[in-house]
């Protein structure tokens, strides 16, 4: 089979899976929709501002150029259809388990703590690894996985606070729809939202970008390239720290806010380190190849700022020309991602 | 220096990688959907109940109340969560038994209502007859209507809690043969159901 075919494989696969999750999903929550449906738009709608903004300040966290949008919004995709709808199924199995085996006390406590982490982050991870597969400039490293990872994770946790927010009704005896709806997506947007599902699968998906590299580069050292001295290691901690982060959100006891807080600050500081040591990365490369005049000094000195390259395209003024320029712009860019990521 | 496909980064998968990568993938996902409910309807969901048995259903005492189960009462553990709701069968009888969270107080005089919306999700298909009043063993005041649909006999029944910020449902469904054992539910749960604290002024407004 050719690269071609095998990408293909992957986008009908990736496809068909979020047509089953979004069918699953339906499924579910049809009749609220039927029956309720102000309440189920409300609750769909305010889910939208939070869906965008995350969407638009996730990409822009991205140092050096965002990622691609089609692929940006194919993990969004796949995190509100294909990993919610199939962790709808894959927790009611896992948490009648733990009733049947455990008790339905323990699992009252417990159940979600022991049963989400591992289901809802794997099925989350999955799209990311898709995302891998299909477009392999996407994720090169740490810092794509975490980013590809938030925004995955920001898929689910829109359809999942929908999905809690027609639940409500039912909780609250069908009294005011549009209250219990208004009120459940308060408290998960306003207080627990900063720390939800994005924040957990941001640091899991840095560990599968941590993954992918080493295999990367495994590969090209069978080929005369570079090994990856970081080994597997970090990869494992990032995916073992995403699963406890979803633990212990899950888990009862602590207060909330302190479980928000410490989901937002263990991603926020990973971020930092990510990120500045991709620029720094990136500087080294990009200097590397000026000196072996690979590069321009002015190209050097403009393509790692956003600013810089529009403003190297506003000079150009014919159309042909600035889409070359803009081609060797992301030339050079994949270049970099790859060698510095 | 790996040789660069244009558009594949150094050490990119080949083809056959791929799509071995794209299997594992699918087997995670199938083995965590398909696996896990696999699993759960392999293995029994019954739990015997001894005869006598009370059972909490809410998420803290205040906010609670108790029934007390009759004999040959099994419960079905992966339906219930004490805090939410317990599901118990008699034969062919169930019965489900939930906590429901008012927004409000002032929101009681539409329990009834929001019931009978809530049963068009959860119940599609069944007739809700007029409510009538009921009283608990305890006293409290409630209301009951029978419940009917193609196969199936029963009754919905709701009271509120002392606080008002909560009401426990009831509903009892069974084949139409066993309309017998399933009036006899809901004539048992509504007799030991026990609010923690005393009735008071709660109760439906007739």
């Amino acid at each position: 089979m050719t690269i071609r075919g095998s990408i293909a494989m992957v986008h009908v696969c990736a496809v068909l899976l979020c047509v089953f999750g979004a069918g699953v999903l339906i499924w579910e929550f049809v009749r609220f929709i039927a029956v309720f449906p102000s309440a189920a738009v409300l609750a769909a709608v305010l889910e939208l501002p939070v869906v965008l903004v995350g969407f638009v300040i996730l990409r822009r966290l991205r140092p050096v150029h965002a990622p691609a949008w089609r692929w940006s919004a194919a993990a969004l995709v796949w995190g509100a259809t294909a990993a919610a709808g199939c962790a709808l199924l894959a927790n009611e199995g896992l948490t009648g388990l733990w009733a049947k085996g455990a008790g339905v006390k323990f699992a009252s406590n417990w159940s979600a703590s022991l049963s989400a982490p591992l289901n809802e982050e794997a099925l989350k991870l999955c799209g990311v690894a898709l995302v891998a597969l299909a477009a392999p400039l996407m994720i090169n490293g740490p810092l794509d996985g975490l980013i590809f990872g938030a925004i995955t994770g920001l898929g689910f946790q829109a359809a999942e606070n929908v999905t809690y927010g027609l639940n409500a009704i039912v909780l609250s005896g069908g009294t005011s729809p549009d209250s219990a709806v208004l009120g459940s997506a308060l408290l998960r947007v306003a207080t627990t939202g900063v720390g939800s599902h994005w924040t957990m699968t941001a640091v899991a998906g840095a560990g599968l970008g941590y993954l992918i590299r080493y295999l990367r580069r495994s590969r090209s050292a069978g080929q005369g390239g570079e090994r990856d001295e970081a080994g597997l290691l970090p990869a494992t901690a990032c995916l073992i720290a995403g699963l406890g982060m979803h633990l212990l959100f899950d888990a009862p006891g602590p207060p909330i806010e302190l479980k928000v807080g410490v989901n937002f600050t263990i991603v926020a500081v990973l971020y930092l380190l990510l990120s500045s040591a991709f620029v720094r990365r990136a500087r080294t490369v990009l200097a590397a190849r000026a000196a072996a005049g690979l590069v321009s000094p002015a190209e050097a000195d403009s393509v790692l700022s956003r600013r810089r390259r529009r403003a190297q395209l506003r000079l150009v003024e014919e159309p042909a020309e600035r889409a070359a320029v803009r081609a060797r712009q992301r030339e050079i860019l994949a270049e970099v991602d790859a060698e510095a990521a | 220096m790996a040789a660069e496909r244009p558009g594949h980064p150094p050490g990119t998968a080949s083809p056959r990688t791929r799509l071995r990568a794209l299997l594992i993938v699918i087997t995670i996902v199938v083995a965590l959907t398909a696996g896990w409910p696999l699993l759960n309807a392999l293995v029994a969901d019954e739990l015997k109940v001894p005869a006598g048995t009370a059972l909490r259903v809410g998420p803290s005492g205040p906010d609670s109340a108790s029934v007390r189960v009759g004999p040959h009462w099994t419960m079905r553990p992966a339906l219930s969560d004490p805090r939410q709701g317990l599901v118990l069968a008699r034969g062919d009888v169930i019965v489900s038994i939930s906590y429901l969270s008012l927004i409000r107080p002032s929101l009681v005089a539409g329990i009834w209502s929001g019931l009978r919306q809530i049963l068009r999700i959860s119940h599609p298909g069944i007739t809700i007859g007029p409510p009538v009043a009921v009283t608990s063993g305890q006293g409290q005041a409630g209301r009951t209507a029978s419940v009917t649909s193609v196969l199936s006999v029963g009754a919905v029944t709701v009271f509120v809690g002392p606080s008002r910020t909560y009401a426990i449902q009831m509903v009892v469904l069974g084949p139409r043969g066993a309309s017998l054992v399933a009036a006899q539910a809901t004539r048992q749960f509504i007799t030991t159901l026990r609010f923690p604290a005393e009735p008071a002024a709660a109760g439906l407004r007739r």
